[in-house]
């Protein structure tokens, strides 16, 4: 008798511990509708984790990359907080440290997006879905006091070009140096080279050539004259957000929001605080390269 | 789907070829340097001499210590600092020669102490001296002994030439990454990458096992 009293006691506790659970979660998901009754999205789609934009993140300065206390910023950081507010939704910050293992995330559903002056390219978008340019950018080639100033003269002196694979340009330059050309898993390494000798330049993007080179002395970058050997000198890339190609709403959303963000002048407002030139807030039409 | 995938990696192979023909020079430069001096240091840890002894230990025990990846980057970027500026892919063998070195010369020291101690025995009753019992007796059964698991290791460090890719050696797997990074095909491309590798490494390790076999053929025999 005692022993099978005690079962049902147990099982009566359990079931009411079970009962008030899920009344707590009625309470919880009854929570999270007044909230969303206070904040109302202005498009509607689906993400990885509901209430949250998960953004899968390889940093990159000043593009996009986090502070000490692990927040989204940068210039696509900012105008990604405005979105995540007009959308009702809180940035999840997906640390992942490089593009190789950013791109998969995106691909495979573990991100929405991800960032860090990425550019359009025909390539890219056969696989993944990449929302309108955001900004534009251009090919710096940095050497050490300036000197080395267009494409031509990397051919003609037979100089040491240093790049960070991922670069719109990696093969052009491949092709055009051959073993003049190194390719490095970050820009910082190889303008660490620059500074040892072992190069005599290094080609990034003009957005990352303050923060790479702050605190490098004696070096300086060009934005070297269009050489149609190297396709990047001709056109700027195009920044973009790739998304993954099963959830189109979500690129809709943000093409209508970076449309916005333009228009109101944010993408220029982000731009300067981080000490870039405005003129890069207008990428023209959309291409790929 | 599958037609895709062969499509994307029939484009991908020559350069990743040209990557794995790199990472195999170095795997085999790096052990050609390194595994003499596991040897000298294998000798030098049993040395009666308490200086060279505890000289060899200490070199042992700390590169023993350091992965693999802290001594690239101490090579190739640390090095400058003091004058000392070498190219990738030296810096990448002298890192690989570094580690072989530690890691080898405590097989190298089980080789030499699994020779059997009537063979020393017999040796310095013959009246041979030290050099000559290490050189014409201990050594070579003990590298016998060691072939094995010395094999074994050098398929670690072949794998383990994937890390010259962050000191700008253009080897298979910064070559996988450089398409990954031009096509967002980077599961296609590393798997392929990995293909590549186990094409390298499956047949060593069968190759390894046979060797083993053979190598252990006189002692079955006698047992």
């Amino acid at each position: 008798m005692k022993p099978a009293k005690l079962s049902a006691v147990a099982l009566a506790a359990v079931m009411a511990a079970v009962t008030l659970g899920a009344c707590g979660s009625g309470d919880s998901a009854s929570t999270a509708g007044a909230g969303a009754a206070e904040c109302t999205p202005r498009h509607q789609f689906s993400t990885v984790s509901e209430g949250e934009l998960t953004v899968a993140l390889a940093p990159y300065e000043p593009a996009a990359y986090t502070d000490s206390s692990g927040n989204l910023v940068g210039i696509e950081g900012e105008l990604l907080r405005q979105i995540a507010e007009w959308e009702c939704l809180e940035i999840k910050v997906l640390p992942l440290g490089s593009y190789a293992a950013t791109i998969p995330a995106v691909q495979s559903g573990r991100a929405d997006i991800t960032v860090g002056d990425i550019y359009r390219t025909a390539e890219r978008a056969a696989v993944t879905t990449l929302t309108d340019p955001i900004y534009k950018d251009a090919l710096e080639i940095v050497s050490k006091g300036g000197t080395v100033t267009s494409i031509q003269q990397l051919v003609s002196d037979n100089l040491r070009l240093g790049g960070s694979t991922g670069g719109l340009w990696d093969d052009d330059f491949q092709k055009l140096l051959g073993d003049n050309f190194k390719l490095y898993q970050t820009f910082q390494d190889a303008v660490q080279d620059l500074q040892a000798g072992r190069l005599d330049a290094v080609v990034m993007s003009s957005l990352g050539y303050n923060a790479l080179t702050a605190g490098v002395s004696g070096v300086a970058g060009v934005m070297p004259p269009a050489d149609s050997r190297v396709t990047a000198s001709t056109a700027p890339g195009q920044a973009t957000w790739p998304t993954n190609n099963s959830n189109p709403e979500l690129t809709t959303a943000l093409n209508a929001d970076i449309s916005e963000l333009r228009s109101s002048g944010a993408i220029t407002e982000a731009l300067e605080k981080y000490d870039l030139d405005p003129e890069l807030a207008d990428p023209g039409e959309p291409n790929l390269l | 789907m599958g037609g895709g995938l062969l499509h994307d990696w029939a484009q991908q192979i020559g350069p990743l070829a040209q990557g794995l023909w790199v990472s195999a020079r170095l795997a085999v430069v790096g052990l050609a340097v390194g595994l003499p001096l596991g040897l000298l240091l294998a000798i030098g840890v049993g040395s009666k001499g308490r200086s060279l002894r505890w000289a060899c230990v200490g070199i042992v025990e700390i590169a023993r210590g350091t992965p693999m990846l802290v001594v690239l980057q101490l090579v190739y970027f640390g090095l400058p600092q003091v004058n000392i500026t070498l190219s990738s892919f030296v810096a990448a063998v002298v890192s690989i020669a570094v580690i072989t070195a530690a890691y080898t010369s405590e097989i190298f020291r089980s080789g030499l102490a699994a020779v059997p101690h009537g063979q020393q025995d017999a040796a310095r009753a013959l009246g041979l001296r030290t050099a000559d019992r290490l050189r014409y007796v201990i050594v070579p059964q003990g590298i016998r002994i060691a072939i094995p698991p010395l094999l074994n290791f050098a398929i670690l460090i072949f794998q383990g030439t994937s890390l010259a890719f962050t000191i700008a050696v253009p080897e298979l797997m910064a070559q996988a990454y450089g398409i990954g990074a031009s096509t967002f095909l980077y599961m296609q491309v590393l798997s392929l990458a990995g293909l590549m590798y186990a094409a390298i490494t499956l047949p060593s390790a069968a190759g390894v096992r046979l060797l083993e076999k053979r190598l252990g053929r006189h002692v079955a025999a006698a047992a």
